[in-house]
């Protein structure tokens, strides 16, 4: 360090202190630490001791929805029963109590039939296989296109997001600068991310490098991927939609990208659109509070969709059946809860974490129709954990030391590669 | 003494609980006590305002009192408190909340917010706090961990759940920007140079 250095430090030490004075003695006593701290509790724990019991959300009434855009008469039926369970165990563990989210002990199940990194530089592929990562940073996100090209999203130590794009050959692009999030279509022919100036890039199976896709959407404060829709995207009879959610001071819009235009996405009143289906279902967030938020379905048809302030609903199964729900209000490292609806409102399990679990995830991704898989951290481990749609739960990796802010594992983004 | 004799048992059971509940609200209270004034200073040097500042060290302190026996028994409580009001205030939902909770009032309250200067100051202190301001959120907790609480690199790797290597480059970054920004101001005989 220089001199010039030290005399930079030395006032900016004394420059914090002094602006930092501003802040004299004590705001609150106990009373309100321990008022603040049953209302947190209350979040995490009161729906435990029943959460394996299904209920049914508030149904709210969609007709003044209705010009929610992509409704068909193909979405599919209400599930009649039972999902299948997970694949038999193949050691001991056991299944924590109804509604509780506790991973210490839980059966060995087979590996994640979908891809998955770990330390960010290795792969695990479908078939047990690893590979190296040949991505200049970690691995911060991924996506699998269906002709074998792997969308990488990387961090830099700047805290700056990058994509580079392999293409089954091994061939690396030049990284390309990136917001975080990563979006594919259902059939995986093409991956989707959005540039920090608002420029949306596909790549596309039919393509040899990422292309610039429509107008760019607002730079905001905070760009996150939407769900990216159709089939063919770049091709000539491209009809495909990306969705990105721009967060601007005070006013979270989600904003809708393709060959037509960029205009913002004002159906169905999303703060937040978090997924969507061809059929014209879509869930995402309408109202965010400092204590909790409310999340809605529209079903665009036959479903009347429903709304729901007990959690998050963050996204929809492979097949449009299920959708995954995390916590209402997102505080801290991790979610602590995660729960399963179907299309009608019927809450299918809820699981929350313990006083004494003190276990989190950070996200969840869909391996098939009725399970999602996803990193779990709990006493000084991470594992990565199935949980299928009747609530039970099993390793699908078993869990390894780590620490609670490094999660060692990341998941592709979309669930199964057709024709895997 | 008339009456039914007392169950001995669950009486002494029912006052061995509340006595163990008051003594640990004891022990968590003498520490909100010790420690609140300091973590509000590092709150709103993360906030840059007095009304999240007291939110996020509220926030942060439930969370404490509800681990209370566990942290207290590894003896970590000051790295652990830190550690929560650090991850509390980079929750991009938190964000996302509390930009939605602004008001015009915001504009009043941060004008109570000025600190008294000296004369000698001259302005040195408002230049510095500006760019600090405009930090990325990351790299501001990164500024604030290594220069205010002056922490190790190490430590503010581990408090911020980053490597050694991204605190050192965040650090720099963050210096090369003050120095470049507030430069004048930052460097008085810069200034006498120029003025040759």
């Amino acid at each position: 360090m220089t001199e010039h250095d030290d005399d930079l430090t030395t006032q900016l030490t004394r420059s914090l202190t002094d602006r930092s004075d501003v802040m004299s003695g004590t705001s609150f006593g106990l009373a309100e630490v321990k008022g603040r701290a049953r209302s947190l509790r209350r979040r995490r724990m009161a729906t435990a001791v029943v959460g394996a019991a299904a209920a049914v959300a508030v149904i709210i009434p969609t007709v003044a929805l209705a010009s929610h855009t992509g409704g068909s008469n193909n979405e599919p039926a209400p599930i009649t029963q039972t999902p299948s369970p997970t694949q038999a165990a193949t050691d001991d563990g056991h299944q924590p109590s109804p509604g509780v989210l506790d991973v210490s002990d839980l059966p060995t199940g087979e590996a994640p039939s979908i891809e998955y990194v770990t330390a960010g530089k290795v792969l695990h592929q479908v078939d047990g296989s690893t590979v190296d990562i040949p991505t200049r940073q970690p691995v911060s996100s991924f996506a699998v296109l269906s002709n074998g090209t792997h969308v990488w999203q990387t961090a830099d130590d700047q805290g700056h997001a990058w994509i580079e794009v392999e293409d089954a050959a091994g061939h690396l692009q030049a990284p390309l600068p990136s917001s975080f999030g990563l979006s594919v279509t259902r059939s995986h022919d093409a991956a989707a991310w959005v540039q920090p100036n608002g420029q949306v890039m596909v790549m596309s199976v039919g393509a040899t490098e990422p292309l610039a896709y429509g107008d760019p959407v607002p730079a905001g404060d905070d760009l996150r991927m939407g769900p990216f829709l159709g089939d063919d995207c770049g091709g000539p009879a491209d009809s495909c939609e990306v969705y990105v959610n721009v967060s601007q001071r005070a006013a979270p819009q989600p904003w809708v990208v393709s060959v037509n235009g960029t205009e913002p996405a004002r159906d169905g009143g999303y703060l937040f659109l978090a997924d969507a289906t061809e059929s014209g279902l879509s869930v995402g967030y309408t109202k965010l509070t400092d204590s909790g938020s409310c999340s809605r379905l529209l079903g665009g048809g036959e479903f009347q969709g429903f709304q729901t302030c007990q959690h998050t609903l963050t996204s929809l199964s492979p097949d449009g059946r299920l959708i995954l729900a995390d916590p209402a209000y997102h505080d801290g490292i991790g979610n602590g809860v995660i729960a399963m609806y179907d299309l009608e409102g019927n809450r299918l399990f809820d699981r929350h974490s313990t006083e004494d679990a003190q276990s989190f995830y950070p996200g969840a991704e869909w391996e098939d129709d009725t399970h999602v898989l996803a990193p779990v951290f709990q006493a000084g481990q991470w594992s990565i954990v199935r949980v299928a749609s009747d609530s039970s739960m099993e390793y699908a990796v078993p869990p390894v030391a780590g620490e609670d802010v490094a999660n060692p594992f990341v998941l592709s983004v979309g669930g199964l590669v057709l024709g895997d | 003494m008339d009456g039914p004799p007392e169950d001995g048992t669950g009486a002494t059971a029912v006052a061995d609980r509340r006595s163990a509940r008051d003594a640990r609200d004891a022990d968590f209270a003498a520490y909100l006590a010790a420690r609140q004034p300091s973590l509000l200073r590092t709150a709103y040097l993360l906030t840059g305002n007095r009304h999240d500042a007291e939110d996020l060290v509220q926030s942060a302190f439930a969370k404490l009192y509800l681990s209370w026996d566990k942290v207290r028994d590894h003896g970590s409580i000051d790295g652990y408190v830190r550690r929560i009001l650090v991850n509390e205030h980079n929750s991009l939902w938190r964000r996302a909340w509390k930009r939605r909770e602004h008001t015009a009032d915001d504009a009043v309250l941060s004008s109570l917010d000025k600190p008294h200067h000296d004369t000698y100051d001259d302005g040195l202190g408002d230049a510095v706090w500006d760019v600090v301001q405009t930090l990325p959120r990351k790299a501001r907790a990164v500024v604030v961990l290594r220069y205010y609480e002056e922490m190790s690199e190490a430590e503010t790797a581990a408090v911020l759940g980053i490597s050694v290597g991204t605190v050192k480059s965040q650090a720099s970054r963050a210096l090369a920007t003050l120095r470049e920004r507030a430069s004048q101001n930052l460097n008085p005989r810069a200034s006498e140079e120029d003025d040759r």
